[in-house]
């Protein structure tokens, strides 16, 4: 928040405002007068920044309820935080249609005996057979979420990195438990080795990336590389990742009611995505117990309204105290899933210009 | 990005008062609030309560087409007035003279969220603040009952505690 501050007081604000003038929340006058409270929310680390807050307004107003109180079927097919988004842009007059600057191409990778989706992300205007490749790996607690609800990080990722971006669909629990989906990451990740230079890709310039579970999967990938002797990924992207299976980290004791992801989210996904609660022990869950030598390089990025906050912060410990270079930062007043919300939420867009920006400086390199 | 910086703008308005984020009550994992308020802001904080309840009635009763949602929202209205009238006449037994109750910016943002939205939408993000509001009203609610300073909001206190959970047991109904 206090950035923005800063670029409107550096002079566009009285412009910005009086062109927006119409906008109800702002001419409430009670909301501009109204005090301050010194009353901490509820089972919350912090309150969310009035922008963040108005995606969550809008999940609530379309009916989303915290997926815990839900069956595996609702809690995939409820509207998610990508609807939420998109309500947002039309009560704001944007448009909600994808980026068309970007191509997608959907294709299929084998894996566990059949095939799994993969989306290919590419500039419409790139020209090329070198371009860097990101393999990304989308969120959802290894339970719900597909392509379609996180398309907009990977198409967002294309862009401002003139990058080929691979998302990547895996089998999730509780049809398929642990660790279906991490065999899965690291089949697509060599299938992508191999297949890369047909979309106009250079599999020497790849990186991965994800969201939640998916950042896990990523930095699994890379652990896997090193093992495996495969070309290894130059970085990991890994935005508030699954890392440390400690259900008494600080984050988890203070958000036991954000949204939308609240601790009991955490139980309530392990229930159907793991095979039982020893597999939280299993250092591909608990990577703060994983050997992390000789990983390239890594950037989290995490919300301070989230339980897997700290997560990340132990994380960053791990692999600082294994030798790999790594930078980590929390965005105050936004909750998880803020990341991909880049178009109508400031830290957002902050938080992808700030990582994407680490990602180029090493795949250009 | 003209857009986007509209969106910025409008929003730094309702930030610059939300973002100092440091709070000298918090919850403890009981439910309760530390430290146990003092009498006047423990009137201020149920008065902004009581007024939210009121207030964000009113706006979905404007609305609603849903019948069961109507008579909560007349409950919601009929009992906070009644509470927040049951505080003053204790705190004026205590010799206190509690100011008038007005909204917090969290609240008064919650209000101008909800007259955002109409319809069933707003039905359901009404539903959804309620039970976050309630659940700190209890809170707020039990901590002075147990360890309050002044008796006679103490006993207040007391008397609106099973009220406010009656209403989250209702609240959990029509969120079924």
């Amino acid at each position: 928040m206090k950035r923005l501050t800063t670029i409107l007081v550096a002079g566009a604000s009285a412009a910005a405002l009086s062109a927006c003038a119409m906008t109800p929340s702002v001419m409430d006058p009670g909301l501009t007068s109204a005090p301050a409270s010194p009353m901490a929310p509820m089972g919350m680390t912090a309150r969310p920044d009035a922008d963040m807050q108005a995606v969550l307004d809008a999940h609530a107003a379309l009916g989303a309820k915290p997926i815990e109180t839900l069956t595996v079927q609702q809690a995939r097919t409820q509207p998610s935080p990508a609807d939420a988004v998109n309500r947002v842009k039309t009560m704001r007059g944007m448009s909600t249609a994808p980026d068309q600057t970007v191509t997608a191409m959907n294709l299929t990778y084998p894996t566990g005996g059949a095939t799994q989706p993969v989306r290919i992300y590419k500039p419409a205007g790139a020209i090329g057979n070198n371009l860097p490749v990101v393999v990304y790996y989308h969120g959802g607690g290894w339970v719900i979420a597909d392509l379609d609800v996180y398309d907009a990080t990977p198409r967002s990722m294309a862009r401002n990195l003139n990058a080929v971006v691979i998302s990547v669909e895996y089998r999730k629990g509780p049809e398929n438990k642990f660790p279906a989906a991490h065999d899965d990451a690291n089949n697509a990740y060599r299938w992508v080795l191999d297949n890369a230079r047909a979309w106009g890709g250079d599999p020497s310039r790849i990186a991965v990336a994800g969201e939640s579970a998916g950042a896990n999967l990523a930095l699994n990938v890379a652990i896997s590389a090193r093992d495996g002797g495969w070309t290894q990924p130059k970085h990991v992207l890994a935005v508030y990742p699954i890392a440390d299976a400690d259900p008494n980290l600080p984050s988890k004791m203070e958000n036991t009611a954000s949204l939308p992801l609240r601790t009991p989210t955490l139980a309530w996904f392990g229930q159907y995505a793991l095979r039982g609660p020893s597999d939280q022990q299993d250092p591909r869950y608990n990577l703060v117990a994983a050997n992390l030598r000789g990983l390239h390089g890594v950037t989290i990025v995490n919300a301070q309204i989230d339980p897997l906050n700290s997560d990340g912060e132990t994380l960053a410990s791990a692999l600082t105290r294994a030798g790999v270079p790594t930078e980590r930062r929390v965005w105050d007043g936004s909750v998880h899933e803020f990341f991909s919300m880049a178009d109508v939420v400031r830290d957002a867009y902050d938080a992808q210009q700030w990582s994407f920006g680490r990602l180029r400086s090493v795949l250009t390199r | 990005m003209k857009r986007l910086l509209c969106a910025t703008a409008t929003l730094s308005l309702l930030a610059t008062a939300a973002s100092a984020q440091s709070f000298t009550y918090t919850w403890t994992p009981a439910g309760t609030l530390a430290p146990t308020p003092p009498a006047p802001e423990f009137l201020m904080f149920a008065g902004a309560g009581d007024l939210y309840e009121i207030e964000s009635s009113r706006a979905v009763l404007e609305t609603t087409a849903n019948p069961a949602i109507r008579r909560f929202a007349q409950m919601m209205i009929d009992h906070h007035t009644k509470t927040t009238a049951d505080a003053v006449t204790a705190a004026r037994a205590a010799g206190l003279t509690p100011a008038p109750p007005m909204l917090d910016a969290p609240k008064a943002a919650m209000v101008a969220a909800l007259r955002q939205y109409s319809g069933v939408e707003r039905d359901r993000l009404y539903l959804v603040q309620q039970q976050m509001a309630h659940k700190e009203a209890l809170g707020l609610q039990k901590t002075y009952a147990e360890t309050g300073e002044t008796p006679q909001l103490r006993s207040a206190a007391r008397a609106t505690v099973p009220i406010v959970e009656a209403h989250l047991a209702e609240l959990q109904r029509l969120m079924r």
